[in-house]
């Protein structure tokens, strides 16, 4: 019987980040992020119209992150970027089926970065 | 549409359909290749279209049709103003109006996705360009545009012109912009 691997464990991921979120106008796409904020504030901005952004290096935390916050202002639809008509900076994003509210719960992955 | 199919856009909705993201990232990685060819068929107006404004999640105020022009009234996401396609139609328009489940369909028309092509194809010699004049085919390039809406149609058009105009707009007047939003949940806060 063999024994129990115990090799180094990998380092655990920082948890996401909820951040205020705004658009460049630049026809690039681009997100640029802002302060950070609990979930709560995130919830109460998107209702509001606003955008937000949760970054990290986990895609798949983001994503359902940015999922239930985005929840929190009625039934979303997923988008993810085609570059050619996002602008090449775009981030996928959550928003709401039907406006309002207005604006986008952004969320990084591997290849689409924040501001 | 050929790249990004309602079927894929559909199955992006369940977020736990990893396969569905890496189909995606796939399917815009093609796209982006094929766009490198199609560029250069492209009108000049159209090209800049294209650098200059993500049509994603633009307003679609209306798509109409005068004889060969079909044009459509956009309001890009981050702009006040409007833009108004013309396409000069070599044929009908193609409409799918049940391109998406109506699960997945929206009252409020958005621009989700688009893919541009071209195709050469017989016609008269008023079509021809000077690239189809020097190849000597007597074949003309048309280009093709699918359009995929938020209230479910996809849009297929041919066209071998195509024209970009920026009205002044007065009516609709537009609601509060972000920066107005940001204002009033500061204040609320």
């Amino acid at each position: 019987m063999t024994a129990a691997r115990t090799g180094p464990t990998a380092p655990a991921s920082a948890p996401p980040e909820i951040r205020e979120a705004t658009r460049a106008t630049d026809g690039s796409g681009g997100v640029v992020k802002g302060a950070l904020l609990t979930q709560a504030r995130a919830e109460a901005r998107r209702q509001a119209g606003l955008d937000i952004v949760i970054c990290g290096e986990e895609a798949v935390a983001n994503r359902l992150l940015a999922a239930d916050i985005e929840s929190a202002a009625g039934p979303w639809t997923h988008h993810y970027p085609n570059l050619a008509t996002t602008g090449p900076r775009a981030l996928p994003h959550f928003q709401q089926r039907r406006k309002p509210p207005a604006g986008h719960s952004f969320y990084e992955t591997a290849n689409h970065k924040a501001l | 549409m050929k790249y990004f199919t309602p079927k894929l856009f559909v199955r992006l909705q369940d977020v736990h359909d990893e396969a569905a993201i890496h189909d995606w990232e796939r399917a815009a990685r093609k796209y982006a290749s094929s766009l490198t060819d199609v560029l250069p068929h492209l009108p000049t107006s159209l090209r800049q279209v294209l650098k200059e404004w993500p049509l994603h999640d633009a307003d679609v105020l209306s798509m109409t049709r005068l004889k060969d022009t079909l044009s459509i009234t956009l309001r890009p996401e981050l702009s006040g103003e409007l833009l108004v396609l013309s396409y000069t139609l070599i044929e009908a328009p193609t409409f799918n109006r049940a391109a998406l489940p109506r699960e997945h369909c929206t009252e409020q028309v958005l621009w989700l996705y688009d893919e541009l092509g071209f195709e050469l194809v017989s016609g008269p010699p008023s079509w021809l360009t000077a690239a189809d004049r020097e190849r000597g085919d007597g074949r003309a390039t048309v280009c093709t545009h699918r359009i995929l809406l938020s209230n479910g149609w996809e849009v297929a058009l041919k066209f071998r012109k195509f024209k970009l105009s920026r009205p002044e707009t007065f009516i609709p007047s537009f609601g509060p912009t972000a920066g107005d939003r940001e204002e009033m949940l500061t204040r609320s806060a």
